[in-house]
Parts: structure tokens; sequence; C-alpha cells
């Protein structure tokens, strides 16, 4: 009975939702307009080639394949965008990208030694959750709130990974640390600069930290009384006082009271983490993951400065939706790549001055471009659950020399460009016996040298060479009609392609 | 990561209003209305990093005549009433060019606190990605079309532990020259050469398609992300050049120069320093790890020791030879010193409350003795002297202003040295 009930409210629940992703972004897209410059109606959009690939390197991780692009770009369906998106958001791979963007947002730390060792199997369970429709409130819940305990199996199902114990091990284990990640990164709050003492001009004060702090201390074992997490205290070094658990945001909020047996501190500040009505959390998220996908964030987070009106409403809309769809990552995503913000040219802003979102050419993670370099050489995207060893290690070994795991914090230095231009990883792509793509092309002679050309060019840049560079290639020679040295002409083709700036950007 | 639209508009409308606070340059100007030296002389710095914290209580203050001192023996140099240790027999010769500054103090024992501390001038802040001193100075230096960066790092210990661009930027980032290298053959540039299969061919027709797709893709649009890794491609195309191979190209020394300076990492290290010394690069450092001596502190800091003997003085010979002495000023040092008192294991464990920083070269190192410490070696008593000031010291050799601020990753902007350094007087 109490089922059947659950189920109407669902379904009642369901049928009063608004809209879909693209109704969304068409609000969005209203209130953002309001930012363009008189006279102009909306931002000027990308071509279809580049918005293939732009959509396919941000919900996916990789460039499209040469078939994909050449199919896109005959396409004249007009909801073809849209489709293109909702294929690209419900596969696989789009769960994989997004936990490494949940990943790399909540343990910034993971991504470099000495913690670079919990990445794998953090991303491994987030991607796994991602895939299984968890909302990512209650991923953030589990992952704030687990267990020192070792875990069984996960339970009855043992297909299920165990939930890993990052937020224990990326801070070493001090409370003080841990809160400091989980009011940081998973909120955008930094109370760690009340650390060490008040700040006269900061919002957060010393004791407000340790408060915070105070939800982190381990339970003393053996503890049953289901309010024990109160009666925790932490002390404040370098000082007499020591305080107890209290949320800086000064909310009297406690923990549902139907729990029979202890529960942790932390556990008690995961639930508020993750409830529906924190006021952080899907703030915080909607406003990273614009930033991810359009290369700035679209509020300002810092107290001193504004955003204007338009921005600070698409960002309630969205925060608003996203946790009306029960905190749905890839409904979000799939709606932020739905608005014309996203979809514009990425030269659109230029001589115009506006505080419209335009989006920023972003470089490419590491995973990204080694990814995307796969695809290119015409071999299938690496999967660590089906691949060799050999092979992982590899990806593994290229993506720590190009250490970026979020668009915005993507940079090249001048070791890496040498690495992309003459390391092993990148040989091993560029020379014909590894690269399938090339391999293939020498040996059919059935096709011109134009055909190979053209063919190099969609599965590295998604388009086929313009007429500036047709006289160009054949000026510098890779047009030349010679079988024999095909092989080795392709093979310096595709060097230079994958080292332009245009496979090196989302733009 | 910084946040917020308005990025540009912010930093610039704060920069205009701090700059107004502290006019630009008046400090630089101060000095040398005080009388000071030309501030510009220096052309370049070699920091010798002795990682892991030296015990400069026997190396640069040897405290003989107190048990702390251990069996540490001193000699005199060439300059009256300034000893080294013994394991310095060739640096002595060197005195009248080095400055040994006794009165360093901080508060940071831990080793990736010291470290950051020690290399940015600057206590670790959530968030702040400060950068080291060498990508201060090639930031300061940079010149945009130079085959060889600005910043060369030869054998330092595992990143992220040194050696940061930090919120400067890649165009700022070391060129990194055998990341923890275990013997002389490591002392490579990673990826400098074409593929081995395709290196005795004329490259020419890939590098120019290369570069006219890419001037193309970037016509005429606004700086970007893109254009910065446009800008990654260029550096590294020029660093492909055979001079900047040769540049590393230990084998073009005799045999005997490469004795001079001790067939190890360290000693080889400061033999490549001095090549890319001649070729202008404006910040090259060789570090030296092992310092952490808890256990049989006097054998390992003896052995230690005359490495850093072998390839400093040679160095001092080298750049004296080449009239580069005063342009060149070399820093040698580590985050923190070690405790007085020798423990249990015949060790000795970190100290960062009295330790001592060797300089040498430039124009100012004449021999002197900064600050003192007590008989035991335990406190400064003397001229106490911080992190900040080192690097402001370094900062006014350059002819960098120290105040001068440099947008950051946070909301503010972040000067060269903390606001507080004040530079060591006998020493610029």
């Amino acid at each position: 009975m109490k089922h059947t009930w659950t189920l109407a409210i669902l379904l009642l629940l369901l049928a009063a939702l608004p809209c879909s992703a693209n109704e969304i972004a068409a609000q969005i897209d209203k209130q953002l307009n309001s930012l363009l410059p008189a006279g102009t109606a909306a931002a000027v959009p990308c071509d279809e080639a580049t918005f293939l690939r732009r959509v396919s390197l941000d919900l996916i991780g990789r460039i499209p394949t040469a078939a994909e692009a050449q199919a896109f770009a005959s396409r004249k369906n007009p909801n073809a965008r849209a489709e293109v998106i909702a294929e690209l958001a419900n596969s696989p791979a789009a769960a994989q990208r997004l936990a490494t963007f949940v990943r790399s947002l909540w343990f910034p730390q993971t991504s470099v030694a000495p913690y670079e060792y919990l990445a794998p199997d953090t991303e491994a369970w987030v991607a796994q959750q991602l895939r299984r429709g968890e909302p990512l409130n209650e991923i953030a819940r589990q992952l704030i709130s687990v267990s020192y305990a070792p875990q069984t199996g996960a339970g009855k199902n043992e297909a299920l990974l165990s939930v890993p114990k990052t937020i224990i091990e990326a801070n070493d284990h001090r409370p003080e640390r841990m809160a400091a990640n989980a009011t940081g990164e998973f909120l955008g709050v930094d109370l760690s600069c009340a650390q060490c003492h008040d700040h006269p001009f900061h919002a957060w004060s010393q004791d407000q930290f340790w408060q915070t702090a105070a939800y982190f201390e381990p339970l003393k074992s053996g503890e049953t009384a289901h309010d024990a997490w109160q009666k925790q205290t932490i002390a404040i070094p370098d000082t007499e006082r020591t305080v107890s658990p209290a949320l800086f945001t000064g909310e009297s909020w406690s923990p549902d009271v139907a729990l029979a047996t202890a529960i942790s501190g932390r556990e008690v500040f995961a639930q508020w983490v993750s409830q529906q009505s924190n006021r952080y959390f899907a703030r915080w998220t909607v406003n990273q993951l614009w930033a991810e996908l359009l290369g700035e964030p679209l509020v300002t987070l810092h107290p001193e400065q504004f955003s204007p009106a338009a921005r600070e409403q698409t960002l309630e809309l969205l925060s608003h939706e996203f946790v009306k769809r029960r905190f749905d990552l890839r409904w979000l995503a799939s709606t932020i790549v739905a608005t014309q913000a996203y979809q514009a040219k990425s030269t659109a802003n230029s001589g115009i001055e506006s505080e419209y979102p335009f989006i920023q050419v972003r470089g490419l993670t590491g995973p990204q471009l080694f990814d995307s370099l796969s695809v290119a050489a015409g071999r299938p995207p690496i999967r660590t659950d089906l691949d060799s060893a050999e092979t992982i290690v590899r990806r593994s070994d290229f993506v720590a020399a190009f250490p970026a795991y979020r668009t915005v914090d993507a940079q090249r230095s001048a070791t890496q460009a040498l690495a992309l231009m003459n390391g092993p990883i990148v040989e091993q792509f560029c020379v014909p016996q590894s690269n399938p793509l090339v391999q293939g092309l020498a040996a059919a002679p059935f096709l011109s040298e134009e055909e190979c050309v053209t063919s190099l060019f969609w599965s590295t840049l998604g388009r086929a060479p313009h007429d500036e560079e047709w006289k160009r290639l054949s000026q510098r020679g890779f047009l030349q009609e010679d079988a024999d040295t095909r092989a080795r002409r392709l093979s310096e083709l595709f060097w230079v392609l994958i080292n332009t700036v245009e496979f090196n950007t989302n733009h | 990561m910084l946040q917020g639209i308005s990025r540009r508009l912010f930093c610039s409308s704060l920069m205009a209003a701090s700059t107004a606070a502290v006019p630009g340059g008046s400090w630089l100007h101060n000095l040398a209305a005080a009388g000071k030296s030309d501030t510009a002389k220096v052309q370049r710095v070699i920091l010798l990093w002795l990682h892991g914290g030296p015990a400069t209580i026997d190396l640069w203050d040897v405290k003989t005549d107190h048990e702390n001192g251990g069996p540490s023996r001193e000699i005199a140099t060439k300059t009256p009433g300034l000893k080294f240790s013994d394991h310095f027999s060739r640096l002595a010769n060197w005195s009248e060019n080095c400055a040994v500054i006794r009165s360093m103090t901080t508060r940071e024992g831990d080793h990736g606190r010291a470290v950051h501390l020690a290399r940015t001038g600057y206590v670790p802040q959530a968030g702040i990605d400060f950068p080291d001193l060498g990508a201060l100075v090639a930031h300061e230096r940079f010149v945009p079309d130079a085959a060889l960066p600005g910043f060369v790092s030869i054998a330092p210990p595992q990143r992220p532990a040194i050696a940061n661009s930090g919120f400067l930027g890649n165009a700022a980032a070391p060129l990194v020259v055998g990341e923890m290298a275990k013997s002389i053959d490591d002392l490579t540039v990673r990826d400098l050469e074409p593929f081995a299969a395709w290196r005795t061919d004329d490259q020419r027709r890939r590098v120019d398609l290369l570069q006219e797709m890419n001037q193309e893709f970037l016509g005429g649009k606004p700086a970007t992300k893109a254009t910065e890794i446009g800008s990654a491609t260029q550096r590294a195309l020029r660093m492909m050049h055979p001079d900047v191979l040769a540049a590393f190209d230990l084998n073009q020394e005799t045999g005997s120069t490469r004795d001079r300076y001790g067939r190890t990492v360290f000693g080889q290290g400061c033999l490549l320093a001095r090549r890319l010394a001649e070729r202008d690069v404006p910040f090259i450092e060789v570090s030296l790890g092992g310092w952490d001596t808890h256990s049989d502190n006097f054998n390992r800091v003896g052995s230690l020791a005359r490495q850093v003997d072998d390839g400093f003085a040679s160095l001092m010979q080298d750049l004296h030879d080449r009239g580069m002495l005063d342009s060149t000023l070399i820093l040698c040092q580590g985050e923190f010193g070690r405790t007085p008192k020798i423990n249990a294991n015949t060790g000795r464990d970190h100290w960062p409350r009295a330790w001592a920083v060797m300089m040498a070269g430039g124009p100012n190192c004449r021999g002197q003795i900064v600050g003192s410490t007590s008989r035991d070696g335990t406190t400064v008593e003397t001229q106490p002297h911080s992190v900040p000031n080192l690097i402001a010291t370094v900062c006014a050799n350059l002819g960098i202003d120290p105040m001068k601020q440099n947008a950051s990753n946070v909301n503010r902007p972040i000067r060269v040295a903390d606001p507080d350094a004040q530079v060591i007087e006998e020493l610029v």
C-alpha cells in the first residue's frame, strides 16, 4: 500500500516536471541574451564540425572518429545537435568523463603525488555510481561519510565497488584537513584560511573552522548512543580552547533521528552536505561544471566581486532544476551544452564588450589528449576493464606527463610540447607500425594521395582540408604520388596534425 | 584558479590601486640613491640546492669550541676571520667572492613546508600557487625568442616537491634536466630530438607545415589558451635547435675539466650550469639530495660537502676565468639547518631556528660574515634574517623590485617577496 502511494507521488512529481533539458536551456538563453550588446539577438553559433568535436570532448572525453564527424556533417535534421547531445550524454563514456570531473573537483589533491594513487579507484567508483543513476548528492554523502572500518564486498551485490576512503586517506586521517576538504571542495566554502587565527576581513572565524573539524573526529570505539557525535570535541592547537561540532552557517541542524545506532559526526556532516536544502552544494556543482564546459564559472565566487543579475538567475535556475532532478549530473551536463552560450563560436566575443558568458578556448586535459590521440590514430579508446595492463600503463604514463584533469587547469609547458613532438608514446601513435589509420591508408593503392590526406584530416581535426591547406600540402610535398614513401609521408602529416593548436584545444 | 568573470578588471584595478600606494620602482630607486652598488649588474643566479636540510653547523658556522660542534673542523680562508669547514679546501681560495649569512632563522621544521618557504619566500597558504624564486627570475627576465628557457633545474628531486612556476604559468616553468638523476648519463633533457627513425632526415617540411597551420589558426584572435599552447610549441621547436642540444652536451668539455668538477651527478650538474650560464640562462639550479642526516651525520655531510666543494669551487674558477663572476650570483642553501645537539645516532635533526646560507659571486660578496649564532649554535644572536629577506636581497642584486606585484591564481596580487622583507644591507 505504502509503495503504491510512493509510486503515485513519484508519478505526480514526474508529471509536474516542467521542462526538458532543451526547454531549460531555452530559458537560460533568454536570461543570458539580455547581457549581449544592444542589437545582438544571440551569440554567433559555431559550425557543425566544431560543435561535434567540442561536445564529444566535453561529454565523452575524446574527439569524434572520422566516421562520426562525417556522418554528423551530413545530417540535415534541425534537431541534430540535440540528438547528438542525448546520445553522448547517455553513453558509459560520459559517466567516466564526469567521474574524472567529480574526482578532480572534490579531491584535487589526488591529481598529484603523494595521493595520486587514490585517483583510479575513486574515479572508478564514482563512474559506477553515475552509470547506475545515483544522484550526485548521494555520491557525495557516501564519500564523505565512508567508514574507517573495512568493508565486506560492498554488501549483497559483489559487482559493486566499495566506497573509496579517499576523504580519509587523501587528508592523512586528520579531522581538520577532512573538514577543509569537505567544505572547500564539496561546497566551495573556504574555511581553511581561518585555521590558524581569525582574519579581520574574512567571513569565517577560527572557532567556526574547528567546530567544522569537530564533526570529523572519529567516534570512540564502542560508542552506542545515537547522539554521541554531539559530545565529540576537538582542541584548537596553540590555544586553551576546545569546541564541539557546529555548522558554520549557524543553523541548528540535526540528522534523521530515526537512527538506531551511533553515527559519527562525519556521517552527520555528510547528511547535511547532501540534503536537498543545502544552499551551497548544488550551486557549487553547477558553477564548476559550467566552468569546466565553458572555461569560466558562470558566477564569481569571490565575495568582493559581483556577477550580473542574469548570470545569478541562470545559476539559480540551473541549481534549482538540478536539485529537482535528483542531482542528475548527466542532465546538468546535457543542459549546459544545449545552451547558445556553449554552442557559440569561440571567437564570438572578439571586439565585444559584454558580460555575456562567451565560451572560452580550452586546453585538453591529459586523458582527453591521450584518448583523442588514440581515436585519431584509428585505435579504439582504452578501457581499463578490457585492455592489457601494458596499454593501461602507457595511458597513465602519458597522463602523468600531462597532469591536468580539469579543462580550466590545462596548461602547456615547453617540456610537454617536446613530449608531444618527440616523446616515445607519441612516436607509437605516429609510426605506421602502430598507427592503424596510416597503415590502412598506405596499404590501399586504390586511394589517391588526396583521399588519404582528406582521411587524415577528418580523423584528427574532424574536417576536410581547405583550399589554402591543399596548396600548402602540395608545396611541402605531402601530395607526392609515390607509393613507396606514402606510409612515411602520412606518418609525418599525422605528426603535424596532432601537434597543431587546433588539435590541442577545445575551441 | 581565479574565479570570476571580472578577473581582468578586478586585477587591473586592484593593481593600479596598490601601485599607487607603493609607487613602482621607487624601492630600487631608494637603494640606488642610498649609494648602493649598481643593482642591475647581476645577470643570472645559480642556486646550489642542498635538499633535505644541510647541517650548516658543519659547513659554514662550525662550533669547534663547543661539544655541539662534534668532530667538525675549520680551515682558514683567504679572508681573515672567515673560516669554512675543512671540507671546503678548494672553495676557501674563493672566500673573497663569498659571503656567509650565519643568522637565518625560520619557523618551519617540516620538509615540505620549509622547502616551500625556502624556495618561494612564502609559507604555504591554502589555494595559493606560489612560484619558486627561479620562476620569478625567469618571469622577470623573460626573453620571448630565447632558445633556452629562463629557468633550468638540474637533477631535482621528484616533482612536485620542488620546482614549480606556480601562478606565473608555464612560460616561467623550469626545464628539467635529469629529474631524480642517479648517474651522470641521466643528465639529459628528454624528447629534445626527433624520433630515432626520423632523426637523419630533413625536419623542415613538417615543422614548416605545422607552423603555418598554427599561424593561420591563431591569426587575428585575442590571447587565449590557444595562444599559450601555440607559444609552448614554438618554445619547444626553438629548443630543438642544434645549439641547444650542444649546450647540454657535456662531452664537448675536456676530460680534465670534467674531472675538476667531480665525476658526480652534482659536479657534472655544476658544469652544465656553467655551460647554461654562458648561454645567458637567467636562473639555473643544481640539486644535491641526501642532507637529511638524522643518523651518521658527520660521515654523510663529509662526503656530500666534498662534492659541493668540487662543483662549487670549479664553478667559481670558470666563471672568474670567463669574466662572469661579478655578473653571476650563486646561492648555496637548503630548507633549514640541523640541531646543534648531536642525537644518539650521531645524527642531527631538523633545526629551522638558526642556520646558514652561502652566497657567492656578484658585485657584493666580498668575504662578509652576516650575523652570528650563539656559542652552542642553537640561536641567532645578531642580525636575524628571514627567507623573504634573502629573496629580496637576491632580487635587489638582479635589479628586480622585490615589492613588484604579480597577478596570482587567487583574487589578489602577490609581491615577488613578502611585504615585510628587508634587504640584507651588507649584500646589496
